[in-house]
């Protein structure tokens, strides 16, 4: 027996235990490269806007247009106020395109009357093409407002329709359940201003669990005291300050939320605006926007803003938080494998050569890893190959940089843009994201490798997914089934 | 064995480096978030007093007194700029004059003037949005209009449109073709603020014959509105580059005349259908009533934002224009029909937004 374990560590395990070990380092190599930058980044972005005056940019006569689109599915309890608080964001030159995207409850309905909607005749300039939209309207209480009532299409759809209605030089896209900062706009647009090869920025999206909302704004911030959305609040600072951040040095982010991003109008229909058939039609918006630009030898930027916040309500269940953790890798890899040429091919610069292998090898792959390093490291322990206290170094070091990453996030954040004035808060939110190391990381990585395992196996559907909204009350939205679409 | 490697026992020493440098960073962000939070809260207390202070000093008819001025020296630097800036964004004409003696009084102006001579650019920057606020006109921030940085030359530009004197004007257009959009953005807005003054400067600038600076100093001209720009106009309305012939058609739009008028109505029938869009906007703008029939035909333009503009333009022209819009609404031409339906649809506060 000892024998063959011998053989077996020898030819088998010692070469796979240096596999993960190489793949452990270069984790380590890659997060502390992007931390590194973000940290760099975040500092100069500190400096510049400290003291800045952005009244006059608001005010300004020659500032671009912008049209927020915000798909809307099933929203018939909160679409009042989010319209409202939208329609009340601090920018002069703006538009409101909401697009009711087949609601089968009352969500028209609440908009006709809130805002007064009158039926214009229904013509749309469709240059990309779309599900039919149904009906147009105009507001005559809010010049700026319109609505479209149209055949649900999904959201990627949803918001082709509202490009092909939007007039704005920039298009603002958010989800209308997201709410969205008052001064987050004149933030989001100052790279288009900084820099004319600007053609999308993205801003940050944080936990509004727990917060005090109230028309529309975040009135109070506060760390949510329900244990999965507190987990998550680290997971997003760590995902957004460092996990973008960073790659504004090294060529421009892949990711733009589709929750809160901003994007030059004509770059989005020149590149056929959202694709439909797939799970991660953010990132494919991004990846297809830098593709066309390489491919046109067109010099152009992807800038993440990291003052421009945008709040979200996370999931409280464990049930629909792994279905949306299994939609967004499905995604990924969707994304990855569409664009597959693309990765490391010279022609597309630091896209090719950095940015899709880094989230080929580092985002797609790292659950696999890990889950294959566990069940390694447990086969090694109970065949005595490894001792115990081995074990149980390997996974307390590679934990313990987790938690680093984590700390340094709150701790970037806390020195630079903070929102939670209180010791609690910030007590609450390092304390979840200690426990994020047992229990919640796992189940990440099993949800994961779930996404991965479902995307070979073809499944495309967005899954359905509940909002307790601001209010408390419960809601659910499930966007068109993307396999009916694909098949359609 | 792996438990027998060294690397165990290194890998022990480097966990317990891990373990460390975590709970410094827990600490760090507890202490250093509650000592922040202390610090802001404490900042915002003598900056609410310090705010009493400096609004008595700026509504006072008398001298700026000691006491006063020694209340405010004993606030720490940062609450005295954040005050100065907040002040100095609020206020005009002789108060910014007293904001600025107490600024030089309690040794900002001093600092701010000495912070545009550094050799990094987040102090010049600093120092020329403390000075810009405070309308300070010396040597200081004129020597920062050509700085590397365009965050400290925007800044700069955009304190520029205080000055109407003619050499911060022509410097300023001569920026328009500044290499930096940031610095191009601000310049336009500058021009834009400083009004009449400007217009004498950009009719020069609009006698060169760069495309990209000439469809930058039209937008401008739009803006400006002044009679002197109406000849720049109508020459670079035959310009070749269909961005210029675009932009000069929205400046007639907002001048008129009759000559502009048979411009406006040639330019309906461009080949670029963004001067066909620019014309009917500015012939609508103008209310030149006599082009009505030309506009109606370009309801039927292949081009959706040439229809969408020459019925936006129909309507802008009163009982004229709507009847050849109604007309429209039964003709066999779908793309007329469609475009003049939705046009007379429109509610009229819908109207007036899309027509401005």
């Amino acid at each position: 027996m000892s024998s063959l374990l011998s053989y077996l560590y020898s030819n088998v395990f010692s070469q796979f235990d240096r596999a993960i070990f190489a793949y452990f380092l270069l984790l380590v190599v890659a997060y502390g490269t992007l931390v590194a930058f973000s940290l760099w980044e975040l500092c100069l972005h500190v400096l510049r806007v400290r003291g800045e005056a952005r009244h006059w940019v608001l005010g300004s006569a020659v500032s671009p247009s912008i049209s927020i689109l915000a798909p809307a599915y099933n929203e018939e309890a909160t679409i009042a106020e989010s319209v409202t608080a939208l329609l009340a964001l601090h920018y002069a030159n703006l538009e409101l395109v909401v697009i009711n995207d087949g609601s089968p409850d009352r969500t028209l309905d609440v908009l006709r009357e809130r805002f007064a909607l009158v039926p214009v005749h229904t013509i749309v300039w469709r240059r990309l093409d779309t599900k039919p939209v149904h009906r147009l309207y105009r507001s005559t209480s809010h010049p700026n407002l319109v609505v479209v009532d149209k055949a649900n299409g999904g959201k990627a759809d949803a918001l082709n329709v509202g490009l092909n209605l939007a007039t704005g030089d920039l298009v603002c896209v958010i989800d209308a359940d997201t709410i969205v900062d008052a001064d987050a706009l004149p933030r989001l647009a100052r790279p288009f201003l900084a820099d004319a090869h600007t053609i999308a920025t993205g801003g940050m999206i944080r936990v509004a669990n727990g917060s005090r909302v109230g028309g529309g704004r975040v009135l109070e911030t506060a760390a949510p005291s329900n244990a999965l959305a507190g987990l998550q609040v680290g997971e997003y600072l760590r995902a957004f300050l460092f996990g973008r951040l960073g790659w504004n040095r090294l060529g421009g982010t892949l990711i733009i939320s589709g929750a809160f991003g901003l994007f030059k109008r004509e770059s989005m229909i020149a590149c056929g605006g959202y694709t439909h058939d797939t799970v991660g039609e953010d990132m494919e918006l991004v990846i297809k926007l830098r593709r066309r630009a390489y491919e046109r030898r067109e010099r152009h930027k992807v800038v993440f803003v990291p003052d421009a916040v945008a709040w979200t309500e996370v999931p409280e269940s464990i049930a629909v938080l792994g279905r949306q953790r299994d939609r967004w890798h499905r995604g990924l890899a969707d994304v990855l494998w569409r664009h597959r040429r693309l990765i490391g091919n010279p022609r597309y610069g630091a896209m090719g050569m950095v940015g899709l292998p880094y989230f080929l090898i580092v985002e797609l792959l790292a659950p696999v890893t890990e889950l294959l390093g566990w069940v390694a490291l447990a086969t090694w322990v109970l065949l005595g190959a490894l001792h115990g206290e081995a074990a149980l170094v390997f996974f307390a070091l590679a934990y313990g940089l987790n938690a680093i990453h984590g700390t340094l996030a709150l701790l970037a954040d806390e020195l630079s843009f903070p929102r939670y004035r209180r010791t609690r808060d910030r007590l609450l939110v390092i304390g979840w994201s200690l426990f994020e190391t047992f229990g919640y990381r796992q189940l990440t990585v099993v949800w994961r490798v779930r996404g991965l395992w479902r995307f070979i196996r073809g499944r495309t559907d967005w899954g359905r997914m509940e909002r307790r909204g601001f209010r408390g009350a419960v809601t659910s939205a499930a966007p068109a089934d993307v396999d009916a679409l694909a098949k359609g | 064995m792996i438990g027998n490697d060294p690397l165990l026992a290194f890998g022990t020493r480097l966990l317990a480096v891990e373990v460390g440098l975590a709970i410094t960073l827990m600490l760090a962000v507890v202490f250093g978030g509650a000592a922040t939070q202390w610090w802001r809260e404490r900042r915002a207390v003598q900056q609410a007093r310090a705010r009493d202070v400096l609004s008595r000093l700026l509504i006072a008819t008398s001298p700026v007194g000691r006491r006063d001025i020694a209340t405010l020296q004993r606030l720490p630097f940062p609450v005295r700029e954040a005050l100065v800036l907040e002040f100095g964004r609020t206020v005009r004409g002789e108060s910014i004059d007293r904001l600025a003696r107490v600024a030089s009084a309690i040794g900002l102006t001093r600092r701010a003037v000495h912070s545009c001579a550094s050799r990094f650019w987040w102090r010049r920057l600093a120092g020329a949005r403390l000075l810009g606020v405070l309308d300070y006109n010396g040597p200081a921030l004129r020597a920062l209009l050509d700085d590397p940085d365009p965050t400290v030359r925007s800044e700069v530009l955009h304190w520029a449109a205080s000055r109407a004197d003619s050499q911060v004007i022509d410097s300023l257009v001569a920026r328009l073709t500044d290499p930096a959009r940031l610095c191009r953005f601000t310049v336009r807005d500058s021009l834009l603020r400083l009004g009449h003054p400007a217009a004498v400067a950009l009719e020069k600038f609009l006698e060169r014959h760069d495309p990209s600076a000439l469809a930058d100093g039209l937008l401008v001209a739009r803006g400006l509105a002044q009679p002197n720009l109406l000849a720049p106009a109508l020459r670079l309305s035959a310009h070749a580059d269909a961005l210029v012939r675009a932009r000069a058609v929205a400046v007639l739009g907002t001048l008129g005349g009759e000559s502009a008028a048979a411009i406006l109505v040639e330019r309906l029938h461009d080949d670029d259908t963004g001067v066909r869009e620019a014309a009917a906007r500015a012939i609508g703008e103008v209310a030149h009533w006599r082009a009505a029939s030309a506009l109606a035909e370009r309801l039927t333009d292949a081009s959706f934002p040439v229809r969408r503009e020459a019925g936006l333009a129909l309507r802008r022209l009163g009982s004229v224009g709507v009847l050849l819009l109604r007309r429209a609404r039964t003709s066999n031409n779908p793309f007329a029909v469609d475009m003049a339906s939705q046009v007379l649809d429109l509610p009229e506060s819908v109207f007036h937004r899309m027509a401005a």
